[in-house]
């Protein structure tokens, strides 16, 4: 406990001294603005991207993975496996502190981990093969599984919401179920709820007791150097109304700037723009597989083959350095990508598909969310191209916040539904585990709730296979059998992009917002 | 016929509006011969073009053509006008009556008027589209729910007053049944007052339509109409303006017809008391 | 008068109690935020645990007790969502809404008394079918068409303004102005015309009326009369506004704050509908219809007070 205090005495003077040498040099504030700010702010307890990203510039982690999904070490400085790789011994760098003072010990880890993973779908898988989790001193920690497993490090480095973030173990303890209402982090910034306001912008300050790594930054992963003062996070819902704020110099950044703003932002001789989040957001078509006409896997089949990725992106995006065709349903530039089982787009072959399927013409149910500016425009594409294949559309709208309850309903159409669609980022589904809507486990699956009890056992040996090639090999199978059940169809990939002003500097390509390394001239 | 001209000409706002109006009505009655192409095809491609021969009103984000939709679009907005405006206008009238005429029932109808009243239109219509799905019917409902006080007060207030005169005084002394003194002597007089109150509602419901669909909350892309093809495109405001421009002149026209068409009929009763 | 208003209050009383409970019970039958926090891939059990959590598992009837109970206690509770007191989400908002209700109205009451009176004065004449025909172009035209082309007018295009967000009065008082201008002027178009056609009915009625034509005929100057009936006349429709406009306004705030990015109530109440944030909702729908209440009693008595034929 001494050593937490004087490093926590360490961390007040350092923050005195970084805060009176910004006040000398003036204080940089970058003034960045985002579709939505976080409510929940609880990274842990909610899957949104907006808390994930939040979680980024508050919390450090563990592991982070570089662009190639290494987990590379972050908060751990070294690390050993014992030769049953039944026993994982982390031990942290020196000198992390939280915002308010206290440094980073083994207990908050330990009980973070345990935390998140009574949310998170590849946490809860971790939490099923652990033995226990075990403190050694102050900066070693042990975990020891019951069985080996292979994702142990993919877990902890994850980068898809939720990714498991450290907090102090006296908020860690806060039950999965609860939401945390303190926000202390070990991040490069620190939150500041006095100045911000909630549903109207958020506000940061660099944590002047941050140790980066030495290693160059890529993603989460390297040296998260905080380079401005502040960081405001201001909610836009209007993008032309962001991009008219960027263009009169009242924000500096726009982050996930709609594409076809992009020609006005080009248009102006002091804004960039680039793609910054080039693994980009995945849309996807879910098919109810509890009730006709879905349950049988030969309509679903026939939806499969009508769905040309092409148009939906032509749709949607437009234009074709912004979009990517990507049929792996591991997304591209995973290192699981694979071509295998992909159907392949084929309208003739989906309409005979459908007559030999034996749909009976009765109306579908599709769910339709109006005010989803992704999942909205996904949903009007694939109408038509129900329509095309041959099928009866029954089109229900309703506001995001209904479509994401009532999908969960399991009774049949039309209190329930049989199509809709929605979105991933690609961590979201980089493995056949992380993958969620891969999940074959009938009722329990996410909504759909398709029945293959063998892509269970598939993705359960994926988790326990050591070697790498087989895993490949393993995941090339589950997209096989994705496919070949049309468990759910990807409708391809757009690529996010940033729009800033010329003197903000160092913004780099990340599959979430990722402010470290930013800054402003 | 003969009537009709002279009155437009004594009145030019109400001749103008009626036959702009009319002019609307066709248009939705004809749209899907009208309008030609499907209104939402999607033409790959074709996204965000400008004005040309080819798209009369340049095409939107999806590629569908707007002039389609414009024309396809022109029913259900004018359907919503008309639908609040009767809805509205029945429900109030009746309950306005009642509240005029049965004493006990008064206090109670104009107590929950108020209650409605109270509660911001615009919120009732935001809570009432996300509890059901997004359709017509819905929109409807929502709209024209927040117009039965105004309509109400007005039949009540009108009819408070026409209880003193000297005619239905005379019809309750001669034994006349309460629902006949109701509908034969008083209603006649409320009309039109009444008239010209639906016209307004009629062209704030449009408009309201056009609010909620910037809401993300009006009718569903299903079923194109003024204000959801101008919410669509409102975020490309400066990229791509006709999207926004067209459906937006189209309905300004339209209410433009209506209001003016309410105010003749305002000017033409006055006249006709004085 | 005070009996009037002690009257009016009592009255009133049961219809904010009633608009409440209403609210309440219509709200709760509606679903519950747990879906949308359980996110993509949520299970039952999860969803199960997140209500029981937020007790939102309870019965109806024991909700609405709890929240009356907080009420009593001068509590308007937390929100479901992000857990801040609903009293400072609601604080921190009104700010923005008042200062863009307050502004809209001296633009339009400024622009329509004087639309108005010109329309009056020229009665009959082009300038009052121009006036007319203004009129009911404001009615016509959309607010956030109007806000759209402002901005990319004045902000863009100009450079004059700011294109959108808000400052606090108490920080930078001419920057306030400067963020306030535009959305004032995009929300103004519909109440600029019900003023300036109220004004001008107003102003020929009066005009009318034996005392004026009495004034005339004992020498008065036509535009000494004109002016004299005009001002005092002006008050009616700016006290008219406020009690009508009470709806039209919060429609307005909603699409403008929304189009100007301004942190204020209206966009935090559709937020709270759409999310589901019942104690949000709760607290913002009883502001509102006390303020209702007030706002319509003020008026009443306004009325008094500037007409002194009526009284209470």
């Amino acid at each position: 406990m001494i050593g937490r205090r004087s490093v926590a005495l360490g961390a007040t003077a350092l923050g005195v001294a970084g805060a009176t040498r910004a006040a000398a040099q003036g204080r940089s504030v970058l003034r960045m603005a985002k579709t939505s700010i976080p409510r929940i702010l609880d990274p842990h307890f909610t899957t949104s991207f907006t808390e994930r990203d939040f979680g980024y510039l508050v919390y450090d982690t563990l592991f982070a993975v570089d662009k190639s999904y290494t987990p590379k070490p972050q908060m751990v400085e070294r690390w050993e496996v014992s030769p049953d790789r039944l026993a994982y011994t982390f031990h942290l760098r020196p000198g992390l502190s939280f915002h308010d003072g206290a440094a980073v010990i083994a207990a908050d880890c330990t009980t973070s981990i345990q935390r998140w993973a009574q949310r998170d779908g590849m946490g809860q898988k971790l939490a099923a093969v652990t033995e226990r989790w075990q403190v050694l001193d102050d900066r070693s920690f042990r975990l020891v599984l019951k069985q080996p497993y292979e994702l142990v490090l993919a877990s902890l480095g994850k980068v898809g919401a939720s990714v498991p973030f450290i907090m102090p173990e006296r908020i860690a303890r806060t039950p999965g179920t609860e939401a945390v209402h303190e926000f202390v982090g070990s991040g490069p910034f620190r939150y500041d709820p006095a100045a911000s306001s909630a549903g109207v912008k958020l506000v940061f300050h660099r944590h002047a007791g941050y140790v980066p790594r030495a290693e160059p930054g890529e993603w989460a992963s390297g040296a998260k150097r905080p380079m401005v003062d502040t960081i405001e996070w201001i909610e836009f819902r209007d993008g032309m109304t962001a991009v008219n704020a960027l263009t009169n110099n009242e924000i500096d950044l726009i982050h996930e700037l709609p594409h076809d703003l992009a020609p006005l932002v080009e248009a102006e001789r002091d804004l960039r723009v680039m793609v910054h989040n080039e693994v980009g957001q995945l849309g996807f078509v879910r098919f109810n597989c509890l009730h006709p006409p879905f349950d049988n896997v030969q309509v679903r089949r026939a939806v499969a083959l009508g769905i040309d990725q092409r148009a939906f992106l032509e749709a949607l995006v437009g234009k074709p350095e912004y979009y990517q065709v990507c049929t792996s349903v591991y997304s591209c530039g995973s290192p699981y990508e694979t071509q295998q089982g992909v159907p392949g787009f084929n309208l003739a072959a989906a309409r005979e598909q459908l007559r030999a399927s034996g749909y009976d013409g009765k109306p579908i149910v599709q769910f339709h969310a109006t005010n989803s500016a992704t999942a909205g425009p996904i949903g009007e594409v694939l109408t038509r191209a129900l329509r095309d294949i041959g099928f009866t559309v029954d089109v229900r709208a309703m506001d995001w916040s209904t479509f994401t309850r009532r999908r969960l309903t399991q009774a049949p159409p039309p209190e329930g539904w049989n199509i809709a669609c929605s979105t991933w980022t690609a961590p979201d589904v980089m493995d056949p585990v992380v993958n969620a809507t891969l999940s074959g486990a009938g009722k329990q699956a996410p909504w759909g709730w398709p029945s293959v009890p063998e892509m269970e056992v598939l993705r359960e040996r994926f988790s326990r296979e050591p070697d790498a090639a087989e895993r490949r090999r393993l995941a090339a199978e589950v997209q096989r059998l994705a496919y070949d059940q049309a468990i759910y169809m990807p409708t391809g990939t757009f690529k996010a992009l940033a729009a800033f002003r010329s003197n903000v500097t160092g913004l780099f390509p990340a599959p979430a917002l990722m402010l470290w390394n930013v800054g402003k001239r | 016929m003969t009537a009709a001209l002279a009155l437009a000409r004594r009145h030019g706002a109400l001749a103008v509006g009626g036959l702009l109006l009319a002019g609307f009505v066709l248009l939705a009655l004809c749209g899907p011969w009208l309008g030609g192409a499907d209104a939402q095809a999607m033409l790959p491609g074709q996204r965000l073009r400008a004005p040309s021969a080819l798209h009369w009103f340049g095409s939107d984000r999806l590629g569908r053509d707007v002039f389609a939709r414009v024309v396809h679009g022109s029913g259900a907005s004018l359907a919503v006008g008309l639908a609040v405006a009767l809805l509205s206008g029945l429900v109030g009238t009746l309950l306005g009556l009642l509240a005029g005429y049965v004493r006990w029932l008064d206090g109670i109808i104009m107590r929950v008027m108020d209650g409605v009243m109270a509660i911001p239109g615009i919120m009732v219509a935001i809570a009432l589209v996300s509890v059901l799905d997004a359709g017509l019917g819905t929109v409807i409902a929502a709209i024209g729910i927040n117009d039965i006080p105004r309509v109400a007060r007005l039949v009540r207030g009108a009819l408070l007053s026409l209880r003193e005169e000297p005619y239905v005084e005379a019809a309750t002394m001669l034994g006349t049944s309460g629902a006949g003194i109701v509908f034969r002597h008083m209603l006649p007089g409320v009309l039109a007052p009444l008239a010209v109150l639906c016209t307004h509602i009629a062209a704030s419901a449009m408009l309201l339509e056009a609010t909620l669909s910037f809401l993300g909350l009006g009718l569903p892309p299903d079923i194109p109409s003024w204000g959801n093809i101008m919410a669509d495109g409102r975020t490309l405001f400066r990229v791509a303006p006709w999207i926004i421009l067209f459906p937006g002149l189209t309905l300004a026209s339209a209410v433009f017809a209506i209001n003016l068409l309410g105010d003749g009929l305002q000017d033409a009763l006055e006249a006709r008391r004085g | 008068m005070l009996r009037f208003a002690a009257r009016r209050l009592l009255a009133a009383l049961p219809v904010v109690a009633a608009v409440s409970v209403l609210v309440f019970l219509f709200l709760r039958a509606s679903g519950d935020p747990a879906a949308e926090l359980a996110g993509e891939d949520a299970t039952p059990e999860r969803l199960a645990a997140i209500r029981a959590a937020l007790e939102l598992d309870l019965p109806v009837w024991q909700q609405f007790l709890a929240w009356l109970g907080q009420l009593l206690h001068g509590e308007f509770g937390r929100s479901l969502i992000s857990g801040d007191t609903v009293a400072r989400m609601v604080g921190e908002r009104l700010e923005a809404t008042l200062s863009l209700a307050l502004a809209t109205i001296l633009v339009s009451v400024l622009l329509g008394v004087g639309l108005g009176m010109l329309a009056a004065r020229h009665r009959g004449g082009w300038l009052d079918r121009a006036v007319g025909l203004v009129c009911v172009g404001g009615f016509s035209v959309p607010s956030f068409v109007v806000g759209y082309l402002l901005v990319w007018w004045f902000a863009i295009s100009l450079g004059w303004l700011p294109a959108q967000g808000y400052v606090r009065i108490g920080e930078d008082a001419l920057e306030w102005s400067r963020r306030i201008a535009l959305p004032a002027v995009a929300m103004s178009t519909v109440f600029l015309a019900l003023i300036a056609r109220i004004t001008r009915a107003s102003l020929l009625e009066t005009l009318d009326q034996d005392y004026i034509r009495t004034a005339r005929a004992l020498g008065a100057t036509e535009a000494r009369v004109f002016l004299r009936v005009a001002l005092r006349n002006a008050a009616v429709p700016i006290v008219t506004i406020i009690g009508v406009g009470f709806g039209v306004v919060l429609t307005g705030v909603v699409v403008t704050e929304t189009v100007f990015n301004l942190p204020g109530l209206g966009r935090l109440v559709v937020e709270a509908v759409l999310a589901r944030d019942y104690p949000v909702i709760q607290c913002v729908v009883l502001l509102f219809s006390v303020v209702y209440v007030l706002l319509n009693l003020v008026v009443d008595l306004a009325y008094a007070a500037l007409d002194p034929r009526i009284r209470y």
